[in-house]
């Protein structure tokens, strides 16, 4: 192992690690938001919670990185580092999630306002953005900025537009939106600079369950227009 | 039962936070003073995770409508209980009626009053401490509180130390995953920057106003934070994230302040200095 950038450990498996703080290991793999990343850090998370270490209490997904928050009084940065480089995680290893949740959208209207202004935007007509938008399958990379957020990949590159120029301070939960060549749904009121094209009525965030969320990093969303 | 009778700035409940559910983009949350929540809790014989009341600045009164005792820590305040003063870290016996008064605050910013038992509140996710858009955002006038009226054994509890609260501290660092992206020039301007925070400061994180850091503003893919990263903002500004912080974000990562440093922050207050000094060790 050398010492690369400052703070960061080159392992031998494509895997840079980083002591975040005193109870968190970073691992990072190349930028990037593509699919088969999402498999590599998916496959990752199985495989370390297999193994089910203890102390282990968080393992937080990004597009590129996983954060394990683990107890010190079992744990070290280090036999964190050595029980991960000992994974042998090949493709076959790891396993796809191929079911589907369907998440029902009412489009446009009041409550999609900006579906229209989007579809001008774009030179499409507002049924062709529906379609776009309806037609594809989406990942869920992982979930963060709200509690619920599902961070999404496979938004079709003709629905690509830029945020909108001035924010709302007040979105309401369950608006569908998209931007900057992202689409999600926002799980509670928030503000938001995301055109708004939808509602939907599916729960995303319900702190009163446990999990509070139906979905994990690596399921696959599809939105119907009804 | 407690009342509120007047509520200053800012009252909620608060214990050691919600763990276990930061994939699902759920914020740890808990007392930003986390060194002040267990010596309140640990005078008490509480549990360290024993829900408490975190008052943010002064103003505050609280009425007790049964016997209890209560221990309070943190900032120090100009308290007083009827027509008595009295202190933090110490045990003190409260009679029903009693009203609890919180004035001026000479030094620090947030109280703890934990009180004999812990306070019976809404467990969301494992804690009482407040989760955006879920719990009642702020704890107001005329508000009732649930505790438990049992008198407390009287003996000597095993304490935790309390935080030695120092406004001109510097607060302590290790470098985050993006430190190594500045420049030599900028990663010294940083550390030798004096940074006011900004009004705009609450619970999630910490906006500080100072010389700008003259970048090229680059983000990340969307990648882990937690409490105490230290994010640089397009504006060449850094942002430290407290207790209710995002789970993931975009900004660089420059600096990650040690755990108990955070303590240190949480009794700073808008228009206090922050300065920053690295180190190698999580201690």
């Amino acid at each position: 192992m050398t010492l690369l950038r400052e703070g960061w450990i080159t392992g031998q498996k494509g895997i840079d690690y980083f002591r975040y703080s005193a109870y968190s290991l970073l691992l990072e793999w190349p930028a990037s938001m593509s699919h088969d990343m999402l498999q590599v850090i998916n496959a990752h998370i199985q495989a370390i919670t297999s193994l089910d270490i203890t102390g282990v209490n968080e393992i937080v997904p990004g597009y590129h990185s996983i954060m394990i928050y683990f107890d010190t009084s079992t744990n070290t940065h280090e036999s964190l580092i050595d029980i991960i480089e000992e994974l042998n995680i090949t493709k076959a290893t790891s396993h796809e999630n191929s079911d589907i949740t369907i998440i029902e959208v009412t489009y446009g209207g009041a409550v999609g306002p900006d579906l229209a202004t989007v579809a001008e935007t774009l030179g499409l007509t507002e049924s062709e953005v529906i379609a776009l938008h309806a037609d594809t399958v989406y990942d869920i990379h992982f979930i963060g900025f709200l509690p619920g957020f599902l961070y999404l990949g496979g938004l079709d590159k003709k629905l690509s537009i830029p945020r909108r120029s001035n924010p709302r301070t007040k979105v309401p939960a369950g608006s569908v939106a998209l931007a900057a060549g992202q689409t999600g749904v926002y799980p509670s009121d928030s503000p938001g600079g995301w055109h708004i094209i939808g509602k939907t009525d599916h729960q995303l965030f319900n702190p009163s369950n446990d999990p509070p969320c139906d979905f994990t990093s690596g399921m696959k969303i599809q939105f119907k227009s009804i | 039962m407690i009342e509120i009778l007047r509520s200053g700035s800012h009252i909620c409940i608060v214990d050691i936070g919600r763990e276990g559910y930061q994939n699902y983009g759920t914020p740890v949350s808990g007392a930003m003073d986390m060194v002040s929540l267990a010596r309140a809790n640990s005078l008490l014989g509480n549990k360290m995770n024993d829900g408490i009341l975190e008052l943010y600045f002064s103003g505050h009164q609280i009425q007790f409508h049964c016997n209890t005792h209560i221990a309070l820590a943190g900032a120090t305040a100009d308290l007083t209980l009827g027509d008595k003063n009295i202190y933090i870290d110490q045990v003190i016996k409260v009679n029903k009626g009693d009203i609890l008064s919180i004035g001026a605050m000479s030094k620090g910013c947030r109280l703890y009053i934990a009180i004999a038992q812990g306070i019976e509140s809404t467990t969301l996710l494992g804690s009482k401490s407040p989760l955006s858009g879920y719990t009642k955002e702020q704890i107001k006038k005329g508000d009732k509180i649930s505790i438990k009226s049992t008198p407390l054994a009287l003996k000597k509890f095993a304490t935790r130390s309390a935080l030695n609260i120092d406004r001109t501290k510097k607060i302590q660092c290790t470098v985050g995953p993006e430190w190594h992206k500045l420049s030599k020039l900028q990663q010294e301007a940083i550390l030798s920057n004096t940074y006011v925070i900004n009004h705009q400061s609450d619970r999630m994180g910490y906006r500080l106003d100072g010389p700008s850091l003259d970048i090229d503003p680059f983000q990340i893919l969307s990648s882990p934070v937690m409490t105490g990263t230290i994010q640089l903002l397009p504006n060449g500004l850094p942002l430290i994230l407290m207790r209710e912080c995002q789970t993931t974000g975009g900004y660089p990562r420059i600096l990650q302040v040690l755990s108990y440093d955070i303590n240190q922050l949480a009794q700073r207050k808008p228009q206090d200095e922050v300065q920053f000094e690295l180190t190698d060790r999580f201690r």
